[in-house]
């Protein structure tokens, strides 16, 4: 009689809990809270924070992989989208029928700023090889600084897979607390004769430019970063299924359901790979502070080339848009907006600001596959 | 902590410069073409308001 007992007391959760799974499972629920209650990212937070869940009880078997005698478990199939490098360039896809290229069509040399935007994350990369990391962690710590989540999680999964979790929390934290972050260096870096220049309004842009736009940016681009094709490709084709405007159905459906399906699965699988080996560690540590440095970093950059845009211009560009280059569209783009109408309420800078952001999602596509045409197999 | 190698931050340097040139020719090339595309296809009808 004490015999099944005992194999029912053995085989139970409860009684193979480590002290690792402990601290996962409450890491875990500090996210759920933060999730619901604070809303810091919940479209991707909560299923991380769930997926996080899941693994770290014991006996689930859900990330087993499968043998020739047995299936694995459900999330191992599900995190296969993530570890091919599937699911990130189908959030692209439905990233690009929510983008409006207008902006930086109507002023192309916010496209340098996008550009600028992204030293953060050679910044990072450096300061990752400086403490002893492969040039691939080096790599995917630093994406970090381009504020782009599915950019971060497509590149770390084909470069280093293990810092997975960690850097999908650090560049979605990061992007969640762009409001926090980006303000103090915006205004150390500009004076306020700088911050209340006010930009021309942006000319109208054709639909013509708008349909040719995604399909030139696709040629040239792939053709001189090829590896940055499933990004820039996916991002493309969605904006130009909008643009199109001939395909309104699919148009909708990607902005709307789509999107939100390739989310929950993104999130989950990314969650699923944070178990207590891999995050509590030391290098945890480091993520968090060299990621923080990349986004610092980035924001710098574009302010400061917003800087030197506006001495070759005359003063005719407000130096904080550049501020807006780090891609996180369209959060970056309203701090400036929002700094701006702080040092002169009349002074409207979100269009303006509209330009560097999309250049930032590109900027941060190609920085991505420039680094896996180093490091990339 | 601090394990520095500096061989690979020579390396680490020489690939920061040449990614950042990378972007940047990228975005360069992809802002001349704006430019032309604009200059060939300036829109005659003007109707959405960015």
């Amino acid at each position: 009689m004490l015999e099944p007992l005992n194999k029912l007391i053995t085989s139970a959760g409860l009684t193979n809990l480590s002290y690792k799974d402990i601290i996962m499972i409450l890491i875990a629920c500090l996210f759920l809270y933060l999730a619901i209650k604070k809303q810091y990212e919940p479209y991707l937070l909560l299923p991380i924070a769930f997926g996080m869940l899941l693994v770290n009880l014991p006996l689930t078997n859900l990330m087993v992989s499968a043998t020739q005698d047995a299936s694995g478990g459900l999330l191992y199939y599900l995190y296969q989208g993530t570890e091919l490098g599937i699911y990130p360039p189908l959030i692209f896809l439905c990233l690009g029928s929510t983008i409006d290229f207008g902006p930086l069509i109507a002023n192309p040399i916010t496209l340098l700023l996008g550009g600028a935007a992204q030293v953060g994350i050679f910044i990072a990369f450096f300061g990752a090889l400086a403490f002893g990391m492969t040039p691939e962690e080096a790599s995917s710590i630093g994406i970090i600084g381009g504020a782009d989540g599915p950019t971060a999680i497509y590149l770390t999964s084909q470069l280093a897979e293990h810092l997975l979790p960690i850097v999908a929390l650090a560049a979605y934290s990061y992007m969640a607390l762009v409001p926090i972050i980006q303000p103090p260096i915006i205004r150390a870096l500009t004076t306020e004769s700088e911050r209340k220049i006010k930009m021309e309004q942006l000319r109208p842009v054709s639909k013509l430019e708008k349909i040719l736009f995604p399909i030139v940016t696709t040629i040239f681009v792939v053709l001189l970063v090829p590896s940055s094709a499933p990004l820039i490709g996916m991002l493309m084709l969605g904006n130009l299924v909008k643009e199109s405007n001939v395909v309104p159905k699919i148009t909708e459906t990607l902005q709307s359901s789509f999107m939100f399906i390739v989310t929950i699965l993104l999130g989950i699988t990314v969650g699923a790979k944070a178990n207590g080996d891999i995050l509590l560690t030391a290098e945890t540590l480091k993520v968090v502070v060299l990621g923080l440095i990349a986004f610092a970093g980035g924001t710098a950059g574009g302010v400061l080339a917003g800087k030197v845009m506006c001495k070759l211009s005359n003063g005719k560009i407000n130096p904080m848009i550049g501020a807006a280059g780090v891609s996180a569209v369209p959060m970056a783009a309203r701090i400036v907006q929002k700094e701006g109408v702080k040092t002169d309420p009349s002074n409207y800078l979100l269009m303006h600001a509209m330009g560097p952001n999309v250049a930032g999602v590109i900027g941060s596509a190609v920085a991505a596959g420039v680094l896996m045409s180093f490091f990339g197999n | 902590m601090f394990n520095v190698d500096y061989a690979a931050l020579e390396k680490g340097l020489e690939l920061m410069g040449v990614g950042m040139l990378g972007i940047f020719t990228v975005l360069f090339i992809l802002y001349l073409i704006s430019i032309v595309l604009i200059k060939l296809f300036p829109g005659k009808e003007r109707k959405d308001i960015v």
